[in-house]
Order: C-alpha cells, then sequence, then structure tokens
C-alpha cells in the first residue's frame, strides 16, 4: 500500500509540520467547520470539526478542539477530541491529547501527554467480529 | 651408526601448549603440528601464538557481575560456574539454566535463563531469571532481570516485570494480571488486563495488542500490525 521509504520516514521523524502551508495562524480563535482539500497546519485556537484530503498538522501553538479526519494527523499542541487519519497518526513530544484515535499506524515520542482511547489498524469489519466485544 | 649413538640420542623438545578453549596448559613436542586438550578435548592448532611459557600464560576466565538476591552485594561470579556463596550474607545463590516442562510448585531465583516448555506449568510463589522463555503457563511472580521472551501460546496469570519482553511471531500471549517492563516488543499477539511500559512499546507488522489498559512512554505501530487500548502516557501520572 505504501512505499518502504514513505513508512520509515513516518516512522522515524514523522512528517515535518514545517513544510506545511498554514491554515490558522496567529492569535487567533475560531469555532466553526474547516474543510480542506490540501495538507495544511493549525497553529491557533479551532473549535469545531476539521476535515482534509490530505495531512494535517497541529502546530505547538494549536488547540483544537473537535472532531479531526484526514489521511495522516500529527499533533504538537493541544488536541481534544475524536481523531481519524487514515494513514498515519503521530503524537510528537510535547502534546497534549485527550482523545480516540483511529489510524492505520501510529507513532506517539516519549514526552507527550496522552490519555484516551487507541485503536489502530483495525478497520469496521474488524470491530463488528473479533474485536467487536471491546468496543 | 653405531649403537652407543642410538642410545644416547636425546628425546625431542617439549613446549608448554595452551588450550584456547578452556586455557588448560600441558607440554607437547615442540614440532608437533596439532593435538587434543588434556583437559576439555578441544583440538588445538600448534603455532607460534599457543606456544608460551607457563608462567607467561594467563587463563582467560570469564566473569560477569551479578548482585545478591537476598541482601544486594555486587559479585563477580565465573561465567561456567553453577552456583556461588554471597560474601555479603552467605547465602546459596543458583546460577543454572532451568527447564520446566511440568508443573512447577518451586520457587525459582536463579541467575541463569528459565524455559518453560509448552507442557510446563509454573505454579511457585515467585520466578526470578536472567532471562525467561515462556511457552507454557505461568501462575508466579515473574522477574526477568534481561528479558521475557514468549514464545507459542502462552498465559501469565501472575505480574510479570523487567526490562524487556518481546512476544515473538506466531506467539500469542494471554495476560491476567498487572505486566510491566521498560520496553515491550510484541510481532505475535497478546491480549492482556493491564499493561505498563514505561520506555517504547512496539508492535511490528502482523503483531497486534489489546489491552484493558495501557500507560506508555512511548509507541510505534507499524503499518498492519493492530492495537486497541484505553491509554495514557506515563508523563500524565507524574
Amino acid at each position: 500500500m505504501f512505499g518502504k521509504k514513505f513508512i520509515k520516514t513516518l516512522l522515524s521523524s514523522g512528517p515535518s509540520l514545517e513544510a506545511l502551508p498554514y491554515l490558522l495562524t496567529g492569535n487567533l480563535s475560531c469555532k466553526g467547520e474547516l474543510f480542506s482539500h490540501a495538507s495544511g497546519l493549525i497553529n491557533s485556537s479551532f473549535e469545531g470539526p476539521v476535515q482534509s484530503e490530505s495531512q494535517i498538522g497541529v502546530g505547538p501553538q494549536g488547540r483544537v478542539l473537535g472532531k479531526m479526519d484526514g489521511s495522516d494527523i500529527s499533533i504538537e499542541g493541544l488536541y481534544k477530541g475524536e481523531a481519524t487519519a487514515r494513514q498515519h497518526f503521530f503524537i510528537k513530544k510535547g502534546s497534549f491529547v485527550q482523545a480516540r484515535c483511529r489510524s492505520y499506524s501510529l507513532t506517539m515520542e516519549e514526552g507527550c501527554d496522552f490519555e484516551g482511547l487507541l485503536v489502530i489498524g483495525i478497520d469496521d469489519k474488524d470491530l463488528t467480529s473479533s474485536w467487536k466485544h471491546k468496543v | 651408526m653405531s649403537i652407543t649413538t642410538l642410545f644416547s640420542r636425546q628425546a625431542p623438545v617439549k613446549e608448554w601448549v595452551t588450550c584456547p578453549a578452556c586455557g588448560h596448559e600441558q607440554k607437547e613436542y615442540k614440532d608437533a603440528n596439532a593435538t587434543f586438550c588434556h583437559a576439555c578435548g578441544h583440538r588445538i592448532s600448534i603455532q607460534e601464538d599457543t606456544k608460551k611459557s607457563p608462567r607467561r600464560a594467563q587463563k582467560r576466565v570469564d566473569k560477569r557481575l551479578i548482585s545478591c538476591i537476598h541482601c544486594g552485594t555486587e559479585l563477580s561470579v565465573h561465567s561456567s560456574a553453577m552456583s556461588w556463596q554471597c560474601t555479603g550474607c552467605s547465602a546459596y545463590l543458583d546460577l543454572c539454566n532451568h527447564e520446566i516442562n511440568k508443573e512447577s510448585t518451586a520457587e525459582i531465583l536463579t541467575y541463569g535463563n528459565l524455559s518453560v516448555g509448552k507442557k510446563g506449568f509454573l505454579n511457585g510463589p515467585r520466578a526470578e531469571a536472567e532471562t525467561i522463555f515462556l511457552s507454557g503457563r505461568s501462575q508466579s511472580k515473574l522477574t526477568c532481570r534481561n528479558s521475557l521472551i514468549v514464545r507459542d501460546g502462552a498465559s501469565l496469570f501472575g505480574e510479570a516485570k523487567g526490562k524487556l519482553m518481546r512476544v515473538v511471531k506466531g506467539a500469542s500471549l494471554k495476560t491476567e494480571n498487572t505486566v510491566e517492563f521498560q520496553t515491550l516488543e510484541i510481532a505475535g499477539h497478546m491480549t492482556s488486563k493491564q499493561l505498563i511500559v514505561n520506555g517504547l512499546l512496539k508492535i511490528e507488522t502482523g503483531g497486534s495488542l489489546h489491552t484493558d489498559s495501557l500507560i506508555f512512554g512511548s509507541i510505534e505501530v507499524q503499518p498492519g500490525a493492530k492495537l486497541y487500548a484505553p491509554a495514557r502516557s506515563v508523563i500524565v501520572n507524574k
């Protein structure tokens, strides 16, 4: 599904948030619904669902409350909610996350502050069969 | 050649040779190419470096450091020794490897390795070893100074703790009590009640972990691996 090089990059250092274009930045505090076709970084406060067809990042200054849906999700700031990454979920050192996370693969660095539920590599078919009784 | 010349002939010169395997020294003819060690039977190829005078030859004795289970005294023991006596508290220290292939109700405290076979059942109060290879069942409180390697279909009903735990590919493990390790690597399948991994939890491709409670330092779940866990990072507890 993914190239070895791609996976290796994801697992070693994680996607670089610096390379992402800003969706929200500065001393902003927004509420609403955010949808993006491209990758983007949120580096300010946002409350509401966030959806992207590509990569979403929550920067060190970012505070996001709400559902999040993207192909890759990287968090370096604060996040509370329910997040689904179709590919890789990356929680960096220094982040604060209270969430129910679903993804295909996951990396959490030492020094992150996480509390929540992890459902990784388990698709809906699995959830309704062998893993159903636990969900 | 006269008879006197024949009888006056001196015996060939001998030299000291040191066995590279066990350090045993023995005399061999100077011109010999090879011989066998009188102590261990090892074949010695006689070259210049093995021909040493006994005074210069130093026996190489591998040692390892252990600390007494009872009093904590640091001891330097021969790696080939089967047992030792603590110089601090005079306690007997078991250095042997153990293999359990049936039910065992004994308390096992060893500085060697412990293997629990498929039909093995550790049912004693506790078991402590350097590395534990688990293929069977255990109700004992396990302490691994080095690592716990899980093979086949194993069950852990008691507590377990140590440095490294590895569930190998094809193995499945079910735990009913708290399991606490510094590092956990899962290539097989594992279900557990409570899991504490102070360092890295790594689930390799094809591996899976299902736990009711997970406390972790860091996590790496490779593509193709599965994880289901209500979790919190170690930092939350500080």
